[in-house]
């Protein structure tokens, strides 16, 4: 678990602190190919409205805010795990594209891909006879 | 034979040492036992690299919330990334039973994994119902990788039953 804040980037730039409160850590599996990594981030009970993809000097954070389903009224009788916000950084390689990241969130599964430059994928020099 | 011979794990006794532990360093803070549990310690980090922990195992069996109002028991069950029609639920003789097929979406031949913390494969957990729920009448649905499970109590049989004690 971290204990950092969770900044909010609100839509006019401004970045605010949330109270400060625990993050977990969610589950994480990378793989690549020759054009994409590929992230796959779970976090269970996060919306795609409450995760904030966000790139700033090379670090890539993501953020899933928990908001848990209508529990007024409800008391809880046996817990194995917490209600809590995710949250992770990673570092990115000069070798991403940063402008061609793109991100879905599907099931409490976040997935990303992250292009590779033009540069770094193998390519095929063809040869001719002079 | 001295009694403090026959205690295994005595720091501080002077006979009957070998020589390997006569050559080691003292270590007052650390009983043999204490050092067996560091070294497993060092043996699971090195393994396992920065493993992120407290919201980790490496069981695929969901994790679970229970919850109650007065009229309902709920069931949380944590299963990210699944497909509705791969997640099966049935009530048997006062239980619940979660089963389920996580599946993994890359290729493996997309050039393998680089990380893997995530869990795949058949899963099943039964959970135990008490009898006071209407188990038949049971209803989920699946959000954001969440299964939620909503039983109705059966309130005539929450009420229990009275059983007087007299003097006999």
């Amino acid at each position: 678990m971290n204990s950092d804040t969770l900044t909010r980037r609100e839509e006019n730039g401004t970045v605010t602190r949330e109270e400060k409160r625990f993050a977990f850590t969610p589950k994480c599996d990378i793989w690549e190919n020759q054009n994409s990594v590929y992230l796959e981030v779970e976090m269970p009970g996060v919306t795609d409205q409450n995760v904030d993809v966000s790139l700033e000097d090379g670090i890539l954070t993501i953020l899933g805010r928990v908001e848990p389903l209508n529990l007024e009224g409800y008391s809880r009788v046996y817990a194995e795990y917490e209600d809590g916000n995710f949250e992770r950084s990673f570092r990115i390689s000069d070798e991403i594209d940063e402008e061609k990241i793109s991100a879905t969130m599907k099931h409490g599964l976040l997935r990303l891909e992250l292009p590779k430059r033009e540069a770094v994928k193998p390519r095929r020099i063809s040869v001719t006879a002079a | 034979m001295n009694i403090r011979d026959m205690i295994p794990f005595n720091k501080n006794r002077e006979h009957g040492m070998t020589r390997t532990e006569r050559s080691l360093p003292p270590q007052p803070t650390l009983t043999p036992f204490n050092q067996l549990w560091n070294d497993m310690d060092t043996f699971f980090e090195n393994f396992f690299g920065e493993y992120p922990s407290s919201r980790q195992d490496f069981s695929l069996t969901p994790r679970i919330n229970l919850s109650e109002t007065d009229n309902v028991l709920q069931i949380e069950a944590e299963m990210p990334g699944m497909e509705e029609k791969d997640i099966e639920l049935a009530v048997d003789e006062g239980h619940l039973v979660m089963r389920g097929e996580k599946r993994r979406e890359c290729n493996e031949n997309d050039g393998g994994r680089r990380r893997i913390e995530c869990s795949y494969g058949r899963f099943e957990r039964t959970i135990p119902l008490p009898d006071y729920v209407k188990a038949h009448e049971a209803k989920a649905k699946y959000r954001n990788g969440v299964l939620y499970v909503e039983i109705p109590k059966d309130p005539k049989r929450s009420e229990g039953k009275r059983i007087p004690v007299t003097a006999g």
